[in-house]
């Protein structure tokens, strides 16, 4: 374990079974698609897939398989009618974990490439109103694209900084799902290079913090919010939610997930955390054969 | 939003054309820009949205081109289903050879304009039919290009 490289080291002290989560780096994550019931039937998606030749595998999520192919997802029939997404099996839990209902108003502030916006629709039936928000011209396109491919009809797509959403308190429920440093997504290559590492300098827990309490500001009073990230870092998860549970009347949810999870912590390298941090939920790549991720539920009081 | 006049015409040319049900689209808003009409499901909380930049709202619907009205081929894809004439069903070796092509003969009583290109049940979207027995491609390029790699 001496050779875990930065910044994952400092970290084992609170990853269960820190050798196995090390070893488990150097393989590669299964992939995972999401199919789209609002394009045709699912029996009519599944079959279309066995054509051509795609195995699938159960996941116990709603609409989720593992997809083995020999051929590329993006490049098969069923992508390009909409019927399916290509998604990290994680990124099913924040949408889960917001629960929302049909024939609500839904923000979801950093919306692209979509894979969540779309999922949010899927689970409201396309009714009501998802604003799927990015604050970058160039994501807003992938995001438009993909709306368009899966046939989407309740979401409208806006170009805002966290600065400029609009005043009072609209929303049902608000997604965050935050820009981090991506650790959940770390691979190591052969020469113990991490992979996927993102570069840069950018203060990404300030950004974090911004973010989640203007989210919360734009909820319903009894709303939903949830907040989440594909990093392990501490100081952009349980830091940035006891900075909101400091600054506004916000409380902490609990949650049983339908992947295998962990608390969330209540202190990391000699900071506290509000006690409530422990209803956070964690999920490591070794556990859940996905992408990292952590994720808190939030209500309004 | 869309003068009532417009939006029958809009919906009428669906029903007329391909056999969609006009209360299909009941639910739903139709918008329009300069060249597109979207689809948008109609929502009460959409008034409060006003104040932000709304880059696109909904599914590209239809568009005018030369004259006349283009289903979009998301459109098509999402509401085809439920259309009952003016359907090309054809094996997905011909689709292929139509966006190879750009056209293809099609021996059909359908009247001149859109048809819904189907394959094994499936919409694609939609392509110009006109007399004699002409098809001509008109999917979008990118699709083009992945169906032919598809047969």
């Amino acid at each position: 374990m001496e050779d875990a490289p930065s910044p994952l080291a400092s970290y084992l002290d609170f990853i269960p079974d820190p050798e196995e989560y090390l070893g488990s780096l150097t393989d590669f994550l299964p992939p995972y698609i999401r199919i789209n019931p609002i394009k045709a039937p699912v029996s009519r998606i599944l079959g279309l897939l066995q054509e051509e030749g795609v195995r699938l595998a159960d996941t116990g999520i709603s609409w989720f398989y593992q997809a083995a192919s020999s051929r590329v997802l993006g490049s098969l029939r069923a992508y390009h009618l909409g019927y399916i997404y290509p998604q990290a099996l994680s990124s099913a839990l924040p949408v889960l974990a917001l629960d929302p209902e049909p024939g609500e108003l839904v923000l979801d502030m950093c919306a692209a490439p979509g894979g969540k916006a779309t999922h949010i629709s899927q689970l409201m039936d396309d009714t009501g109103t998802v604003v799927a928000n990015d604050r970058k011209y160039r994501r807003i396109t992938a995001l438009t694209a993909n709306i368009k491919r899966l046939g989407i009809t309740n979401t409208v797509v806006t170009l805002n900084s966290r600065t400029i959403l609009p005043a009072g308190q609209p929303f049902d429920r608000v997604l965050v799902d935050a820009p981090c440093s991506g650790e959940g997504r770390y691979r190591i290559g052969p020469h113990r290079e991490i992979i996927h590492r993102k570069r840069g300098r950018t203060d990404l827990p300030a950004i974090q913090k911004g973010l989640l309490v203007k989210a919360f500001d734009l909820v319903k009073p009894g709303g939903m919010l949830v907040y989440s990230t594909c990093t392990i870092n501490p100081l952009e998860n349980e830091a940035v939610v006891h900075h909101l549970l400091q600054q506004r009347s916000a409380r902490l949810l609990p949650w049983t997930p339908p992947l295998e999870w962990s608390p969330g912590l209540t202190e990391f390298m000699g900071k506290e955390y509000d006690t409530s941090c422990r209803l956070c939920r964690r999920f490591y790549p070794h556990r859940i054969r996905s992408v990292g991720f952590f994720l808190a539920r939030i209500v309004k009081v | 939003m869309l003068r009532s006049d417009t939006r029958e015409e809009i919906i009428g040319y669906w029903e007329e054309r391909f056999g969609v049900p006009a209360r299909t689209f009941d639910p739903y808003l139709l918008m329009a820009s300069s060249r597109t009409v979207y689809l948008v499901r109609e929502n009460p909380g959409l008034e409060l949205l006003k104040t932000m930049r709304i880059q696109n709202a909904g599914l590209p619907f239809i568009r005018k081109v030369a004259g006349y009205l283009k289903p979009t081929t998301f459109a098509v894809q999402r509401f085809g289903a439920w259309a009952g004439k003016c359907i090309a069903n054809l094996s997905i070796s011909d689709l292929s050879r139509l966006c190879r092509d750009g056209e293809i003969k099609l021996e059909k009583d359908f009247s001149p304009g859109y048809v819904i290109l189907r394959t094994d049940g499936d919409t694609w979207g939609c392509s110009l039919f006109l007399s004699p027995d002409r098809l001509l491609c008109r999917l979008p390029k990118n699709l083009r290009k992945a169906i032919m790699q598809m047969a």
